[in-house]
């Protein structure tokens, strides 16, 4: 009884284990995306064949961040998730963005029949870059408390990429900054780069404030630019 | 003994065995699990996060908008998508700034290990409030919205 049990345990670990090697084919797991500076919706085809001579039957396929979906379509049209050998299918992922620019990993996961672990097996990654037309060349300033008032520059610069000039139409001071930075904008190049001089009126405390640069783009992402500002505790 | 009276055993065994394991065990835990020796550089268990600290942290919400059915009431929100503005706000930054001036350790998390906002909102959070110190005071949260649900205590705080 027990050598029985025993052949049984190691045909089903056999099958197991060609079960477990049977995957769809991709032409590849990570696909890299540069889009259009507006660009709202962006979409990923991920495409695929069961080049296996078994039948493989997705069980499910979600994207885990709610700024993708994930969509299955077939080129023979079938409303099915069960691929015979050699049939294909396209996973398209679908991302939003909002007023996101840069670059941005996000995964689709498909868990089919043959998978036995937690997760699933199949991670396809979308890697999406949104062009950055508009930047300071720093995200923040800093003084130390008790440091000399001396002034710190930088500045913002239109991407060559851009096709239109982008100008700097507005700018103000938050949380109270004016009290403890002074700031003064110069245009280098009309609508392609400016140079800002930042000078702290005090350090006798720390302090954060922000200067928020307001652009004429008509794209929602680019219309405006921020440099944070500090006055910071001297390091122990 | 006919193949019947074999499969009567084996079952027998089998429901000894999970009747055993929950005498033992208790029920079934559905909390997310999390190994310290698998974590990656700056992740941080929930456990140790409201154990070992007290949960006296400052939470960063990444999840984006849809996903916030519930909330922690006093976790700072910064979606993936709109970073750069929501860190522009008053009360966020202000906090952030406060809490890195104090060594008050921060908290991010979205709403899976896999949606990658966590990271990336922390990153953004680095590149304007922290330079090249104190970045270790700046975490996110293994397993994500995901974790904290399945564990209960900061629901409804």
């Amino acid at each position: 009884m027990f050598r029985k049990l025993l052949e049984i345990l190691m045909i089903y670990s056999l099958c197991s284990a060609v079960a477990m090697s049977a995957e769809f084919t991709f032409d590849t797991k990570l696909k890299e995306v540069t889009t259009r500076p507006d660009v709202e919706l962006v979409r990923v085809p991920f495409e695929f064949q069961n080049n296996t001579d078994e039948e493989i039957t997705i069980v499910n396929y979600d994207a885990p961040c709610s700024c993708m979906e994930a969509r299955m379509v077939r080129p023979d049209k079938k409303n099915s998730l069960v691929f015979a050998p050699g049939e294909k299918g396209t996973v398209i992922g679908m991302l939003e963005f909002g007023t996101f620019k840069g670059t941005i990993d996000k995964v689709i996961k498909i868990r089919t029949d043959k998978d036995k672990g937690e997760e699933p097996s199949i991670v396809l990654t979308c890697r999406v870059t949104i062009p950055v037309l508009i930047a300071t060349s720093q995200e923040s300033l800093r003084w130390k408390m008790r440091d000399k008032l001396e002034p710190k520059v930088f500045s913002i610069k239109v991407a060559d990429e851009s096709e239109t000039p982008i100008n700097i139409v507005e700018h103000k001071h938050g949380f109270g900054a004016s009290d403890v930075f002074d700031y003064k904008i110069e245009t280098v190049k009309e609508g392609r780069e400016y140079k800002v001089t930042v000078t702290p009126l005090k350090t006798t405390e720390p302090t954060m404030a922000y200067v928020k640069f307001y652009t004429d783009s008509k794209i929602p992402r680019y219309k405006m630019v921020q440099i944070f500002l500090f006055v910071e505790h001297a390091k122990k | 003994m006919s193949w019947i009276k074999q499969s009567l055993v084996f079952a027998g065994i089998a429901v000894l065995c999970a009747l055993g394991t929950y005498l033992v065990h208790g029920e079934y835990d559905r909390r997310v699990p999390c190994v310290q020796s698998e974590l990656e550089k700056y992740e941080v268990c929930l456990t140790t996060v409201l154990d070992e600290w007290g949960g006296n942290v400052v939470w960063v919400d990444a999840r984006a908008d849809e996903e916030k059915k519930v909330k922690i009431e006093s976790a700072l929100e910064i979606s993936e998508a709109s970073a750069d503005e929501d860190l522009g706000k008053g009360e966020v930054a202000m906090t952030l700034f406060n809490a890195k001036g104090k060594g008050k350790k921060i908290v991010v998390f979205c709403q899976t290990d896999s949606c990658g906002s966590s990271k990336y909102v922390r990153d953004k959070i680095i590149g304007i409030f922290f330079s090249e110190e104190n970045q270790d005071t700046l975490l996110y949260l293994h397993g994500g919205w995901k974790a904290i649900e399945s564990d209960g205590r900061l629901l409804g705080k």
